[in-house]
């Protein structure tokens, strides 16, 4: 074969695999499944109501307001601080989203308890508000991280006004850390009701 | 001489190559199932998933696309159409320097393996492992394997104290590239989070030691096992702490 031939023989090649490689470079999944969106216990209205409560300030959620005719309970707005690796592994919320550097988190969650009267079941309904401030976009670096700081308080905030606030998707970890808080509570209580049933009374001689 | 020298090599040495994978495979029948790694699955998954690890693939794509490649094959990390194009001669090289821009950019290998789709049926399993948990009630289970999910490009590495340093200026922002072109493409890729690059892989570069871990990769040994036993993940972290000994020597 002549070198000519090789030389454009490898130059095809070469721009075929760069398109080939470019038009593959488009498909971004998501690292983990869609969150829970629902879930039914088998514990009637009210039990399920203050153990939710207890969850969610076990979870370092403090006021939580409730609107009981409409069953629903809403946490306040937690803040996150440091850049977007913190924010993920906090342990508070994480965010399924590439390719964007947030410089602060929020979180927020909305819970909705539907009593199913019939079975004396109760249905939950979690919707998860986050939030992430966009410091930098498009930075597909991601290193280096900085080290983990602490929460931002009121006054840092005003001080930032720099980046945009930006709804995120969940990517469920918030939802399962309350729900197993929840079953942890209900399972207790199950567990203190039936050993109390259980022991045997003292207190009548 | 030498032809004959030559011819004899190729006679018998090459097929001893593909055949010695195979009679090695034979005596590996170990079951092995590890339930503390999320990302280690068991030979009955990956049968069912029809990946089917260790034997001529991986030796194969061990030895002729990348050291690196043969081993994660056992992970069930599927191989790119580039990667292969990359054993092609002549044309192969400049696929190789195509790879390498993406090391260079500072792309890392789990949104690559995610964008390319070649982690697609591992991350179907480990998504199967998460609605499992959640259906059986296990949240906090599922609440873990949602956070530390390996297809989590800020997953890498899971410590945060081993991250590799800023190596945006200077001689140093080209370390990965070249490493991935002289090496493997998924070295450079892998070192852009943080992984570090074992001594076999430097060796590699003169071809024939490829040989060593395109055998491992025959007789099925995950890549993921090996950066447990070699402690890859932690490189920098190791790093640190000798350039924290060094600067101590120096001044004590």
């Amino acid at each position: 074969m002549k070198p000519r031939f090789l030389g454009r023989m490898t130059l095809i090649l070469g721009l075929c695999s760069g398109v080939l490689g470019c038009t593959s470079l488009v498909h971004i999944p998501n690292p983990v499944p869609p969150p829970l969106t629902g879930r039914t216990v088998a514990a009637p209205l009210p039990t399920v109501w203050s153990a939710s409560i207890g969850a969610l300030q076990g979870m370092g959620f403090q006021n939580v307001a409730a609107d009981e005719h409409q069953g629903v309970l809403v946490t306040e707005v937690k803040p996150l601080a440091g850049n977007t690796a913190h924010n993920r592994n906090s342990g508070i919320a994480r965010f399924a989203v590439e390719r964007d550097i947030y410089s602060e988190g929020q979180s927020r969650l909305h819970i909705t308890l539907l009593a199913l009267e019939e079975s004396g079941q109760t249905e939950i309904r979690i919707a998860p508000e986050l939030k992430g401030k966009v410091e930098k976009r498009g930075d597909i670096k991601y290193a280096p991280f900085k080290p983990a700081t602490e929460e931002v308080s009121d006054s840092d905030n005003e001080n930032q006004a720099i980046g945009v606030w930006e709804t995120l998707s969940s990517n469920g970890v918030l939802e399962d850390r309350f729900l197993a808080a929840l079953m942890d509570l209900l399972h207790s209580d199950n567990a203190a009701r039936q050993s109390g049933d259980l022991l045997p009374d003292h207190s009548t001689p | 001489m030498i032809k004959n020298v030559l011819r004899t090599l190729i006679r018998w040495l090459l097929p001893a190559l593909f055949i010695l994978p195979q009679l090695v495979m034979a005596g590996n029948d170990d079951p092995q199932c590890e339930s503390e790694v999320p990302l280690t699955f068991t030979k009955q998954e990956m049968a069912e998933a029809g990946f089917e690890p260790g034997g001529f693939t991986p030796f194969f794509l061990g030895m002729i696309v990348g050291p690196r490649i043969g081993l994660e094959w056992n992970d069930g990390r599927n191989v790119r159409t580039l990667e292969v194009l990359r054993a092609l001669p002549y044309a192969g090289n400049l696929v190789g320097l195509f790879l390498c821009v993406e090391a260079l950019s500072g792309y890392r290998m789990t949104s690559v393996a995610g964008e390319t789709g070649i982690d697609d049926w591992r991350r179907e399993i480990y998504f199967k492992r998460i609605h499992k948990a959640e259906q059986t009630g296990d949240f906090a289970q599922a609440a873990h394997l949602r956070e530390c999910s390996p297809f989590d490009t800020y997953n890498h590495p899971a410590n945060r104290q081993a991250v590799k340093p800023d190596e945006s200026t200077g001689l140093a922002k080209w370390r990965s590239g070249i490493s991935g072109f002289l090496i493997d493409n998924r070295v450079g890729l892998e070192r852009e989070e943080s992984r570090g690059i074992r001594t076999v892989e430097y060796w590699s570069i003169l071809w024939l030691p490829r040989i060593f871990p395109a055998i491992d990769a025959a007789q099925g040994e995950t890549m993921s096992d090996i950066v447990r036993k070699e402690h890859l993940d932690t490189e920098w972290l190791k790093n640190d702490a000798d350039n924290k000994n060094t600067q101590q020597g120096v001044t004590q």
